[in-house]
């Protein structure tokens, strides 16, 4: 399930935050979101660690927390598309068109 | 990592030992050898055999058959089994005998035979390998009994005779020979013993029917062998039967009923701990980091779900976050590189691992994260169970079992102490009793503390912060303000960078909270302040923010934004000495305490008070007042009334205060030296409306005239300094720029918002002072140029004036020629400022002149009053013939002020041409009609390189031409030719011509003045100097030559050098003679001679052609030999015809030898006849005259 989506942009400054848990966690949301930010930088910045995900924007699995999985996808003008998700065992083909289709509806 | 006993945490290292002969060193040699052999071997160094017997027979080993093995176990694991290994039960047992008891006499023999029976019934059962070491040390001769004795000792011990070995510790080679033959046998043997023993137990384990009574025993046996296998370094081996135990362990969760559930849990979670860290440590060590993190994973999902009862949850919790310290202790301590991962290999792993997940900080972070699930868990534990008194109480009697993972209660009865099981209750009131006793936040605040740290190591600012965050809340929690505030700072200095509000609404309200409570009033407002003006929720609010863990701050939403900002007005605008924010705490502002606030570009409060000063005009007049708008804007949620506001400018005194018109003038503003302008309409900030006011201002002062800042005046005891900003370059709000809010312009005019400046121009006022330049016409090359400066006041005073002279390049460039630099000579600068000279043509003192260079000079002008006038004259030298743009600035003050001293300044320029005054020319002559033949002239030689020919010891004439080249009139005083050269006279005689000038010659504009030399070269040279030309001239002042203003006139000297000339032998000279005038009808002599000054025979072709006029009588053409150093004449008698010029006959003389042609001029071959004889009274020279005469033209 997805537990927040996010718009961030150029400058690593939040556009849009929605989360749609039904416990009080938003702002443990926001902290989520915002840590998932230095991934995308050393993704950004290490294109040899990158790996496959070099020439594609969606940048797959960020990093796990205790709880969620953060799923980015960075567009060509830096803007970045977080999702969180409470599903531990989600695929990344879904994430991949879960984050596609936002960013085509943004 | 710490809490695991030492025997778990370092890798097992064979342990064997070494009996008798304890009173020599041998035993200390061979335990210091074996242990720095790699890989190292311990030694249990026993002094004698009793020893070795009592330690094997302490614990006998229960023989393992089939009743005992279906018999339900006790437990899974010993605790003490590791150690046991690693200490007390060696692989190898080496008994030392001393080389006098095997080959001595038959007592001692005996005793070393009882010896080696006993010991090996004592290693027997436990498959322990013997090794005898029998030692030589007393270096005595035993060869007849050796043989003997060494087969029976063999046969006595039933060993290869390769175990039985001889140490010679007699000398340091045969010490070391034996002390490697030593550590090789005890390798082996260990290696042999540790195998067959894993053999030993594997084969139980393949044996065994998996029922659940020996579920706990194939773990235990799959322990062992891993264990074992570790012994031989078989990290493969052991990697496996640790793997098999863990997952048996696994399946015994659902099954196992041997304990009370919750001890039963425990008891299975605390050895799925150990083999988990066995395996990681296996895995590491062998350098597969991500087959450990996946492993690590994997060891997480199957042991995150099973909580556990309710009431032991935190022992869960706990247990999950050691679980994450370990590994983060074991990633830490690991000599993998992180960063040689690639995520290539991560992206095709069935669980993708990220980037994070290698980092030792991402397991700090989630290990204080269980450990604080673990305190809330264990807080509600406690609040749920009995008093302190009973938990302890309970506690006391309750001790760790002799298998891992389970407790017993120990009694006392008499002197004797039982163990009985625990029931789940006891076990419970004693892990809560224990959990008591340990301060978790400060566990915490030490794993997030390592983990923003490792965080800090790798760059990750974003999530360093968070751990930051969390560590501020913990101190925050305990009461630790001024750490929390500091780690709350520099987090929200993060947040406000990249803009992300509502988290630093968070961090801000627990910085507003820390500071309340440190009694800080300045933080707090600031605090409060920013929160107020934070763009949180000011949309639609679309989501109802309903954080359960939200801080201090509450939630981020408009209406408490308002809270806050009413909470915060309330203080600052309370009446003297009674504002308080809570009953307990010291935040007031007062008369005594009163609060400023400074609030810069770059300070988080610009979000607060914005102020945006445009002048209206970019150069104003002094003393002409223009406009000035004053804009503020403020972004908290509700209007803010401002008592009075002070705009301060760089030049104090036109500061001036707005007052609120509706409210009393304050006491404490009132000092009389401002200017107060009233506001009529209340100074009432709207959020994110601009507050517009423009006044007039004027200036006296000239220069910049800018707005420094805007202070507002709040409460009593409040203002906010605000720093005055341009409309033109005036930054966003950062915060608010993404912000969905309507964005007006600070000024009316949109024009002057886009262009509008803080600071304005005053200019200076107009001078009224003339300075005059009287400069007429050209200047000369070489003269002293005098230029009148003259300084007249029309309406002003001059104090402290000052005249800057500048002579500038007309073209560019400077006035100074970088190929002259390494001259000397003071010309190296074209044109030159040599000085100046004061109204009474003096020169002006040093205290006038203040500076003066080549190209510049700065002169002191004296008080003049007005009406007055002063002057100067520059007098400025020309080098070359260039023009010059010569800038005097005049800067002086119209006030006797020294303090204020606002200059005024008056410039002129001029551009003044340098003339050369005088062209100097020359020109090289032959005698008349005597021409000598130069060789250099026949040779073919282009004319630029070909140097003047002079012949040797022949007379040539020089004419030197001065010719004026300006407007003006010209005296010559002189020209001569110096030669620098002393011994110029033996080479070359330079003479004059004719007389010197008796006194100055007028040389008119236009005017040539030339000048005769004769020139007689002495030496034959390829390269001959004449020397200089020197004219001596000065400007024509008019009639009165002695008097007035050329008194002074210094006369110029113009130079011109000579060019070399080659001076040559010429081998013949022709020369023609007649008379200089002929008379009609009366016959003269016509003479060509022909001079030979070689020494060599000379044949002459000469040819005369008839002329008109002339009769001549001769031979016309012949060839004649003229001999060495000697002269031919041709002599014709020529009878004239006719009258007037004539041409004489055309004589042509070919030198055969030099194929030279000589013919004479037309000039030369001219005679004037008379028509009849004239009748002449002259002088004796005056055939000289007339030959100088034709010379010159």
């Amino acid at each position: 399930m997805i537990a927040c989506v996010a718009v961030v942009g150029h400058q690593n400054n939040p556009l849009y935050i929605q989360s749609f848990t039904e416990a009080d966690d938003a702002l443990k949301l926001h902290h989520i979101v915002h840590c998932s930010l230095d991934v995308v930088d050393e993704r950004v910045n290490n294109p040899k660690k990158s790996g496959p995900t070099l020439n594609e924007t969606f940048l797959g699995l960020l990093y796990p927390t205790e709880n969620y999985k953060v799923y980015g996808y960075l567009t060509n003008t830096k803007v970045k598309f977080i999702l969180v998700t409470t599903d531990l065992d989600v695929r990344d083909a879904d994430v991949r068109n879960v984050s596609v289709t936002i960013s085509f509806k943004c | 990592m710490e809490e695991y006993p030492e025997e778990w945490r370092t890798p097992p290292v064979c342990l064997i030992s070494v009996v008798g002969l304890a009173e020599h060193e041998h035993h200390r040699l061979i335990s210091t050898h074996l242990l720095s052999e790699q890989p190292p071997t311990n030694t249990l160094a026993l002094p004698d055999l009793s020893k070795l017997l009592h330690l094997l027979s302490k614990k006998p080993k229960q023989p393992l058959d089939a009743t005992s093995s279906s018999s339900p176990a006790a437990g899974i694991l010993k605790r003490d089994w590791l150690i046991k290994h690693r200490t007390r039960v060696p692989s190898v047992v080496a008994a030392l005998f001393s080389s006098d008891q095997v080959y001595g006499d038959p007592a001692q023999w005996l005793q070393v035979c009882s010896d080696l029976d006993l010991l090996k019934a004592a290693i027997k059962p436990r498959n322990i390998k013997l090794v005898v070491i029998v030692v030589n040390d007393t270096l005595s001769d035993h060869n007849d009994v050796y043989e003997e004795r060494f087969i029976a000792l063999r046969k006595r011990a039933e060993l290869d005779s390769k175990y039985i070995l001889t140490f010679n510790p007699n000398t340091a080679s045969d010490l070391q020979i034996s002390l490697n033959r030593l550590a090789s046998i005890f390798g082996e043997l260990s290696l042999a013993y540790y195998r067959d023993e894993g053999r030993r137990i594997k084969t139980r384990v393949e044996k065994k029917t998996l029922n659940v009574n020996s579920i706990d025993l194939n773990i235990r046996y799959c322990f062992k062998v891993a264990v074992y296998a570790e012994f031989r370094r078989d990290w493969v081996e052991a990697l496996r039967f640790y793997e098999d135990a863990y997952h048996m362990l696994r399946e015994m969760i659902g099954t196992s009923t041997r304990l009370p559930p919750i001890q039963r849990l425990v008891e299975i979670k605390t050895i799925a701990e150990l083999l988990h860290f066995k395996i990681s440590t296996v895995l590491l060590h062998g350098g597969k980091l991500k087959e450990a993190i996946t492993w690590f994973h994997q060891h997480n999902a199957s042991y995150k779900k099973l909580v556990g009862a309710p009431e032991v949850v935190f022992l869960h919790w706990e247990w999950l976050s050691r679980q994450f310290l370990v590994f983060a202790e074991l990633l830490d301590t690991s000599s993998v590189p992180a960063q040689s991962i690639s995520s290539l290999v991560l992206a095709t792993a069935d669980r993708p691992l990220t980037e994070s997940e290698f980092h030792p900080s991402y397991y700090y972070q989630l290990a204080a994260h269980y450990l604080k699930e673990k305190r809330s868990s264990l807080e509600i534990a406690l609040s749920m169970s009995e008093s302190a008194s009973e938990l302890d109480s309970s506690a006391d009697s309750v001790a760790p079992s002799v298998y891992i993972g389970q407790f017993d209660r120990l009694l006392e009865q008499g002197d004797t102490v039982s163990k009985q099981p625990l029931t789940d209750e006891d076990y419970t009131r004693y892990v809560i009793a224990e959990g008591k006793r340990f301060q978790d936040t400060y566990e915490i605040l030490g794993l997030l503390k390592k983990s923003c740290e490792s965080y800090g190591n790798h760059k990750a600012r974003r999530m360093g912060s968070f751990c930051g965050f969390q560590m501020a809340v913990e101190y925050f929690a305990l009461d630790d303000f001024n750490n929390a505030k500091q780690l709350f700072d520099g987090v929200a200095n993060q947040y406000r960078q990249e803009g992300w509000v509502t988290l630093l609404w968070e961090v801000l309200g627990y910085l507003r909270e820390c500071s309340r409570k440190q009694g800080i009033v300045r933080d707090f407002v600031e605090y409060s302040l920013e929160m107020a003006a934070l763009p949180v929720s000011s949309g639609t609010d679309v989501q109802p923010f309903s954080f359960k863990e939200c801080g201090p701050a509450g939630p981020p939403t408009l209406s408490q934004r308002e809270i806050i900002h009413k909470e915060v007005f309330e203080l600052v605008s309370r009446e003297v000495g009674l504002a308080s924010v809570e009953d307990n705490n010291c935040i007031k502002i007062s008369r005594d305490n009163p609060l400023h606030l400074e609030v810069d570009l770059v300070s988080p409060l610009r979000l607060v008070i914005l102020a945006s000063v445009a002048f209206h005009e970019q150069i104003i007049k002094p003393g002409v007042s223009t406009l000035i708008t004053v804009s503020l804007l403020s972004q908290l949620p509700l209007t803010v009334e401002i008592n009075q506001l002070e705009i301060q400018f760089n030049q104090s005194e036109c500061n001036f205060v707005i007052i609120n018109a509706q409210r009393p003038l304050l006491a404490a503003t009132n000092d009389g030296l401002q200017v107060h302008r009233a506001e009529s309409t209340p100074l009432i900030l709207i959020t994110n409306r601009w507050l517009r006011l423009t006044y007039e201002i004027k200036s006296e002062q000239s220069g910049k005239l800018e707005c420094i800042s805007v202070v507002a005046k709040m409460g009593p005891h409040f203002t906010i300094c605000c720093r005055a900003e341009s409309p033109a370059s005036m930054e966003d709000l950062p915060l608010w720029k993404f912000e969905d809010r309507v964005e007006t312009f600070p000024t009316k005019d949109p024009a002057l918002a886009f262009s509008g400046q803080k600071a304005t121009h005053v200019e200076e006022p107009d001078p009224q002072v003339d300075v005059d330049l009287g400069v007429s016409g050209p200047a000369l090359v070489g003269e002293s140029f005098m230029i009148p400066v003259t300084v007249a006041s029309r309406g002003h005073d001059i104090y402290s004036g000052e005249l800057k002279i500048n002579l500038v390049d007309v073209k560019g460039g400077g006035l100074f020629s970088p190929r002259e630099t390494e001259a000397s000579s003071m010309e190296s600068h074209h044109v030159e400022l040599l000085g100046i000279v004061g109204p009474e043509e003096e020169e002006l003192g040093p205290g006038e002149i203040e500076k003066i260079q080549q190209s510049f000079g700065l002169v002191s002008i004296p008080f003049l009053k007005s009406g007055e006038s002063w002057s100067c004259k520059l007098e400025i030298k020309w080098h070359r013939p260039k023009p010059v743009m010569l800038f005097v600035s005049l800067g002086y003050s119209p006030l006797n002020n020294e303090s204020t001293a606002q200059k005024v300044h008056v410039h002129k320029s001029l551009q003044i041409e340098g003339m050369a005054a005088i062209a100097v020319g020359h020109r090289f002559m032959l005698p008349f009609r005597r021409d000598p033949l130069l060789l250099s002239r026949i040779k073919p030689v282009s004319d630029s390189e070909q140097l003047a020919s002079l012949p040797l010891n022949e007379t040539s004439l020089l004419i030197v031409s001065a010719k004026n080249c300006t407007e003006v009139s010209l005296q010559l005083q002189s020209v001569a030719i110096d030669n620098e050269d002393g011994d110029s006279e033996r080479v070359c005689s330079v003479q004059h011509g004719g007389e010197n000038l008796s006194g100055p010659s007028l040389l008119m504009p236009g005017e040539e003045f030339k000048k005769v030399f004769t020139i007689v070269p002495k030496v034959e040279s390829s390269k001959l100097g004449l020397g200089t030309v020197c004219l001596r001239w000065r400007r024509d002042c008019g009639i009165d030559d002695h008097s007035g203003s050329c008194k002074t006139e210094a006369w110029v000297v113009t130079k011109h050098k000579l060019p070399d000339v080659e001076v040559e032998l010429s081998p013949l000279v022709v020369s023609l003679e007649c008379p200089p005038y002929a008379v009609l009808g009366e016959p003269f002599t016509y003479m060509i001679k022909i001079w030979n000054q070689t020494k060599l025979l000379q044949e002459v072709k000469f040819c005369v052609a008839d002329a008109q006029s002339f009769v001549l009588s001769g031979v016309h053409n012949d060839t004649v030999f003229v001999l060495p150093k000697s002269k031919h004449i041709l002599c014709y008698k020529v009878v004239p015809l006719g009258s007037g010029l004539l041409q004489l006959p055309k004589v042509t003389v070919t030198s055969v030898r030099y194929s030279a042609e000589f013919q004479a001029s037309n000039t030369a071959s001219t005679v004037f006849v008379f028509p009849s004889k004239p009748d002449f009274k002259v002088a004796a020279d005056v055939g000289k005259r007339e030959m100088e005469s034709i010379a010159s033209e």
